[in-house]
């Protein structure tokens, strides 16, 4: 009742664990960046900016932050469009659609650091199926010629397929031109599933009657039914589709510490791994906490930035 | 001409969606085909699906000085036995169950009032306090790793089931969720349990919890799922204690101690590790699926 | 069974006053029915009296005590919700039951199995049961018991929440609009069955409506309320013909009353739509007047002289009467006319209507809407 102070029993332990939990770890990141303290030592200096100058101007960072970069700008567009165009397949289909979801979905629930290190099975240069299943292309003629170019009359040497059959094909993982890009990969085969779930909660709220509406005006193709109400209609689901899978591919760490451990020669240097390594195996908190800050604040530029196209969408 | 061409599309749009599907699934067949698989044919990538499953000699029984035939096994029973000894695969997995369930409780324990006092008690400063949960929705308890490492650190409590599960107590999503949820709660209700006699704790616990079961099972699954299979934050604060480790981090370990061409009992690992969320999925499919997407916003 | 009684209760939000000043004496076993356009304080009223909102000033006595810092569960009344407010995890005899364990059972008794244990459980339960079963007879709803709410449809519901209530015997039943959500048939059924159980149980009932039709049919008394203050307390006729404010005559009775703007000058004789109004007023002071007849005392008349006219616009036939519908000139008001089906016969739609009133059936009130006693003068 009005008067009753019930209200602080039941608000305070949450307080209380938000402020332990969640805010002084920001506060106490924010001030260890600005020191060059470690684990063990009794005292540390201040040294001001010292950590982020670092950050910015040393080249090993400067991979870091073109590596986190690249594996977002790979995963988020390709996740994204597989996400939206599987909702698209199999919200059309007549049967199987909850079978193709379920399917789809499967790696979004299983463990992945588990299913990385089967990946990387998979991509054993040697023993590895997929090479194994690349290599196999290499004596059919139909497959060679059509990935070689060969059959148009272009010299198969030229062509990446034509060249690895000749050659060896790469070994992945433990290549600096592939690394990353196979680590992307993995997110994708990950989280695509994900966003097509997204995707099929925001097609089930598109109203029919706007589909039959298009009909009567003479949206004739489905084509033209997507662009005149699909596409539109899905307008906040994009947003939230797009933020969501921004943040969750910053965060990556469980492929990079498992399958490359940032190498090779740093080409899969992620953030939140260079975090944990400067961190918490080399205990370096000031530069870890510095980049603790800088991904903190990447994050909250993502957020702000669906909340801005949120709260515009709402107003269309 | 209509009914052709549909059929037409529909066959299209199952070859795209089967030919995704093989991919999507293509870690796990191997995952499960390994582990069924002796060494040589892995190495050589024969034997289909589940191998021939000719007799072996587990090397390691031999060196450890039985008899030759007394080492004499089907690789599938030498894949799983060999994972279950090689690594203490049960008490990972109990680990991982104890501590999922664990933090799943305790948020609920913390959340839930909270989320009935920010929903449905009038008091001054209840604005300021939603404020407060959803700015605490920005912060992703993965960046602040560090830091709370090193509190946890300074109190002595890395490598500890404490360390595992402290983080994890406040989820302000979990009272986000729960409050919106509440909100849709009428009035009615707690004004009728007043009437009977209710204390406001009782209505927390007795009216609130049962009328939002399908929340918390939605947040549940979210919760369980999230934390079973974070690989992250029990790397950070677990070194080296093989008894706190929960069954990615277990995994993790049998990968790096790992000698020669152990794939089938790693891939057995592997299997018992990803199989028991995989089946509860299967089995309340819609559900989860509900789950995650309603709570998706995380 | 218990008077209640509200001595100067005000409540206000902050600056924002909801209720002015209520004095309500209601006495043990009556119906009183709480009426009023929402937001008029009146559920604010009720849920004082309950004890789930506490008054800013004043005081609230039950049976003669006061009770201003009592719990709601300990005030000894039930009450019943506009949506019901039925524990959906619970079946109905769960739901009957719950008030009555909370009420009756020790803490230590109700604990989980452990309670069981107790010796006095036992012998506690049944009496609850037999309890349940009486009250489930007299709803007929014993073939619910084993039913969710969320298996029943409204009627049902509503029947289980009246059950809810009934099952505590309690000093007085407090009903918050209990049959809004049901659908308009039933909802007058239920209204007998309400003034029914009323008579059958004796016991208080304080009855929250926004629908006056419900207030006449049901009440002992009504208390009509608008903006935070009662305007009129008394039983459903007196309001209805003898209104001492101009929102309740006009709140009261359907179709709404007619409201014509008069004039009266120094000599006393009053001027409405340009016709001279037979009626005395005892303070003869220039003043604009309202001047108040309800439908039913309008009567259509032939080219008599001293009638007012206007156009008919629309003809509202509800079978048994016609409402007729005129423009008689006035930016905001028309008049409604009800009268009998073969009277309106002949008329059609924008013909000229001639109509009056027996001058007796006239309500005068003054500028601020406050009621003149004034008496007309013999028929027309």
């Amino acid at each position: 009742m009005q008067n009753s102070k019930v209200h602080y029993w039941f608000i305070a332990p949450a307080l209380l664990l938000m402020f332990i939990l969640l805010i002084l770890p920001v506060i106490v990141a924010a001030t260890l960046s600005m020191t060059d303290y470690s684990l063990g030592n009794s005292s540390f200096n201040w040294v001001g900016t010292d950590n982020y100058e670092k950050l910015f101007s040393r080249r090993s960072y400067a991979k870091m932050f073109s590596a986190s970069l690249t594996y977002v700008l790979i995963v988020v567009p390709i996740s994204v469009a597989l996400g939206l165009g599987s909702a698209l397949l199999i919200s059309s289909l007549r049967i199987g659609n909850e079978l193709y979801k379920a399917i789809f979905f499967l790696p979004v629930m299983a463990t992945l650091l588990a299913m990385a290190i089967v990946w990387e099975f998979a991509l054993n240069p040697i023993m590895g199926v997929v090479n194994d299943i690349l290599r196999s292309g290499c004596d059919k003629r139909l497959i060679y010629g059509f990935f070689t170019g060969s059959w148009y009359g272009a010299d198969p040497l030229q062509s990446w397929y034509g060249a690895a059959c000749a050659d060896r094909f790469p070994i992945w993982l433990g290549d600096k031109r592939y690394a990353l890009g196979t680590i992307a990969f993995i997110g994708i085969w990950q989280g695509f599933g994900f966003n097509m779930v997204l995707y099929l909660a925001g097609l089930t709220s598109v109203p029919r009657e706007l589909y039959q509406a298009a009909h009567m005006d003479g949206a004739d193709s489905a084509w033209e039914r997507f662009k005149l109400v699909t596409w539109p209609m899905l307008g906040p689901t994009h947003v939230f589709v797009i933020t969501i899978s921004s943040i969750r591919s910053f965060q990556v760490f469980d492929t990079v510490e498992a399958l490359t451990e940032g190498g090779p020669s740093k080409s899969t240097y992620v953030m939140v791994y260079a975090m944990f390594e400067k961190g918490v195996r080399q205990n370096l908190l000031g530069i870890g906490s510095a980049i603790t800050i800088v991904f903190l604040a990447f994050v909250l530029i993502l957020t702000l930035i669906q909340v801005y196209f949120v709260n515009r969408r709402v107003h269309y | 001409m209509e009914l052709k061409a549909s059929w037409l599309g529909e066959f299209f749009k199952h070859s795209v969606l089967i030919a995704g599907a093989i991919v999507v699934l293509l870690p796990f067949y191997l995952m499960l085909s390994y582990s069924l698989k002796s060494p040589s044919e892995i190495e050589t990538n024969t034997g289909g699906f589940t191998g021939a499953q000719q007799i072996m000699t587990d090397s390691r029984c031999v060196k450890a000085g039985n008899a030759e035939e007394d080492c004499l096994m089907r690789p599938i029973v030498y894949n799983y036995t060999a994972a279950f000894k090689e690594a203490p695969l049960v008490r990972y997995m109990l680990n991982g169950v104890f501590v999922t369930v664990s933090i799943f409780i305790i948020q609920v324990i913390v959340a839930l009032p909270c989320a009935y006092a920010l929903s449905k008690l009038k008091f001054w400063g209840r604005d300021v306090v939603f404020g407060l949960v959803i700015f605490c929705l920005l912060i992703p308890v993965h960046a602040i790793a560090l830091p709370l490492y090193i509190m946890l650190a300074k109190v002595g409590l890395t490598n500890s089931y404490a360390a595992l599960i402290i983080p994890w107590t406040i989820s302000v999503f979990g009272i986000f969720l729960m409050r919106q949820f509440f909100m849709t709660v009428p009035d009615d209700l707690i004004d009728a349990a007043r009437m009977d006699g209710m204390s406001e704790f009782s209505i927390v616990w007795q009216v609130m919890l049962p009328t939002a079961i399908p929340a918390l099972l939605a947040f549940g699954i979210f919760s369980v799922v999230a934390h079973w299979n974070d690989y992250y934050w029990p790397r950070v604060v677990i070194t080296g204690n093989k008894d706190l480790m929960t069954p990615p981090l277990g995994l993790r370990m049998f990968k790096s101690d790992m000698d020669g061409n152990e794939y089938g009992p790693m891939m057995a690992a592997t299997t018992v590790i990803v199989l028991p969320l995989v089946i509860i999925f299967l089995m309340a499919q819609r559900r989860f699926i509900e789950g995650i997407t309603m709570t998706g916003m995380k | 069974m218990a008077g209640i009684t509200l001595q100067g209760v005000t409540k206000a939000y902050g600056s924002q006053s909801v209720l002015n000043d209520i004095n309500l004496d209601i006495a043990d076993g009556e119906f009183l029915t709480l009426v009023g356009p929402s937001g008029c304080g009146k559920s604010t009223t009720l849920r004082i009296i309950a004890g789930l909102e506490t008054q800013s000033t004043g005081d609230v006595f039950i049976d003669g005590s006061i009770v201003n810092e009592t719990r709601p569960s300990k005030r000894d009344l039930a009450m019943v919700f506009q949506s019901y407010a039925l524990y959906p995890h619970l079946t109905v005899h769960q739901n009957l039951i719950t008030p009555l364990k909370l009420r009756d059972l020790t803490a230590l008794e109700r604990v989980p199995l452990f309670g069981h244990l107790m010796p006095e459980r036992g012998k506690k339960m049944s009496i609850i049961s037999s309890e349940v079963q009486k009250v489930a007879e007299i709803l007929k709803i014993e073939p619910l018991l084993d039913r969710k709410p969320g298996q029943l449809s409204g009627g049902q519901r509503q029947r289980v929440a009246l059950g809810r209530a009934m099952v505590r015997n309690p000093a007085a039943f407090l009903m918050d609009e209990p049959l809004s959500n049901l659908d308009a048939s039933l909802r007058v059924h239920m209204r007998a069955e309400l003034s029914e159980l009323h008579r059958e149980l004796k016991a208080t009932f304080i009855y929250v409506t926004h629908d006056q039709a419900e207030a006449l049919t049901m009440s002992d008394r009504i208390a009509v309320m608008m903006d935070g203050d009662l305007l009129q307390l008394g039983p459903p006729d007196e309001v209805y013909e003898d209104p001492t404010d101009i929102r309740v005559a006009e709140f009261i009775g359907s179709p709404k009353m007619n409201i014509l703007p008069a004039i009266c000058d120094e000599k006393g004789s009053i001027n409405c739509l340009g016709q001279k109004i037979k009626v005395a007023l005892k303070d003869k002071t220039k003043q604009s007047l309202s001047i108040g007849i309800r439908p039913e005392h309008l009567v259509l008349q032939s080219g008599a002289k001293s009638s007012f006219s206007g156009l008919l616009t629309y003809k509202e036939n509800l079978g048994s009467d016609v409402f007729l519908h005129l423009d008689i000139g006035l930016e905001t008001q028309k008049v409604v006319i009800r009268t009998d089906p073969q009277d309106a016969n002949s008329a059609k739609i924008g013909d000229k209507i001639s109509f009056g009133a027996s001058p007796n059936k006239y309500l005068v009130f003054d500028a601020n809407g406050k009621r003149i006693d004034a008496r007309g003068r013999g028929n027309s």
